[in-house]
């Protein structure tokens, strides 16, 4: 047997058959490295089985639960953002997509800044038509719907305010819930 | 698992936050004692157990009812210490950076009691010698009596591995254990002198 194995069983802790006993003593008898280390395990190893627990400071789980609470808040400011950072980023690609074909078609900077001077001038002129358009349709329409219609479309309006707030306040909370339910 | 527990942990489980709070308070002694052995402050101690069961209650839905609930919590708490250890590269700590560690004072006698004050403090320093998978594999071994198996799934090892770390552990423990330290020694008996002059 090697030198290792008779380490080995010092070490370990297992039971050993009475063969193994007296190989082991025999060698202790020859080897001053393993009889120092069997002395040091013996001194070391009822000191490591009877160490104590130790107490975290008083008020450990008030702590944890404040965390809880200022760790949920950040992960729903953080799933709010995301959801904003989405619509932004669509919202982007929207303009983007309509931008950047009519930007192409432009050879030169001025060119460029022609078109946006233009294309400015013409929305101005647009929501001024439009606002135009507006004033007759809503001095006229009155005259023709009946107030039933009005306060149906009223009530309406409101409604899917409301439901668009709603949904704005509680959606991330949801959509956590979700993930906690289906990591 | 008391019955309370398995109360809890089954209500815990469909989100109730209290009942999770029971937890925390039935099991803060040893998921800290693990995070303090590990970490060897108690500053540190504290934001990884906190960590720990913060890890627990986003993976509880993961948790499987046939395995012990504290080897659980356990794994989890040794495996983010020991991924701070490697991070913050602190497998070898200087004895004076340790901190003090309350002993219970059992005996009248005060020279028995430095002699355990001793005693803690050398073996805090060899286990902060060990390499931070050694050092989980030891202390769940002692201070939580787990079988190799169980250190070996709490660990992500095999149990191979496990033994082989052990005896590795153990070999450099007792090698460092039996080479005396006069000087700690003495630099504890002035400061013990000191307090109760």
């Amino acid at each position: 047997m090697n030198h290792s194995s008779y380490e080995e069983w010092l070490l370990s802790g297992e039971e050993l058959d009475q063969e193994q006993s007296q190989a082991l003593q025999n060698h202790l008898q020859s080897c001053p490295d393993c009889t120092n280390l069997q002395k040091s395990w013996s001194q070391l190893e009822p000191i490591l089985s009877a160490s104590t627990q130790v107490d975290p400071a008083p008020g450990f789980t008030q702590r944890w639960k404040d965390n809880l609470a200022l760790r949920r808040a950040q992960q729903q400011r953080k799933i709010t953002w995301r959801f904003l950072g989405f619509l932004l980023a669509g919202a982007l690609i929207f303009f983007l997509a309509l931008v950047i074909p009519q930007l192409g078609s432009l050879p030169t900077p001025i060119g460029s800044l022609d078109w946006i001077v233009f294309s400015f001038i013409s929305i101005l002129a647009g929501i001024g038509e439009l606002q135009e358009y507006g004033w007759i349709f809503l001095s006229s329409v009155p005259l023709i719907v009946p107030i039933s219609i009005w306060i149906i479309l009223a009530y309406s309006l409101f409604s899917w305010s409301c439901i668009w707030f709603f949904s704005i306040w509680k959606l991330p909370a949801l959509i956590r819930s979700k993930n906690e339910a289906h990591p | 698992m008391s019955s309370a527990e398995a109360q809890w942990l089954d209500l815990a489980r469909k989100g109730d936050d209290d009942a999770f709070g029971n937890l925390v308070e039935l099991y803060q002694r040893p998921v800290f004692s693990l995070c303090y052995r590990m970490m060897s402050d108690s500053g540190e101690a504290e934001d990884a157990a906190q960590e720990t069961f913060w890890r627990a209650y986003q993976a509880l839905k993961r948790y499987d009812p046939q395995r012990p609930f504290l080897t659980w919590l356990l794994s989890i708490g040794a495996h983010y210490c020991i991924d701070q250890l490697r991070k913050k590269r602190l497998a070898s700590l200087p004895l004076d950076v340790l901190p003090e560690e309350a002993v219970p004072d059992s005996s009248a006698d005060p020279e028995d009691h430095l002699s355990r004050v001793e005693e803690q403090r050398r073996l805090r320093q060899l286990l902060g010698n060990l390499g931070p998978q050694d050092r989980a594999a030891i202390i769940l071994r002692y201070w939580y009596d787990l079988s190799e198996e169980e250190i070996g799934e709490s660990l992500s090892l095999s149990v191979s591995a496990v033994k082989s770390r052990l005896h590795r552990s153990r070999r450099e423990l007792a090698s460092q254990w039996k080479e005396p330290q006069p000087q700690i020694i003495r630099n504890e008996r002035r400061r013990h002198e000191s307090l109760i002059l």
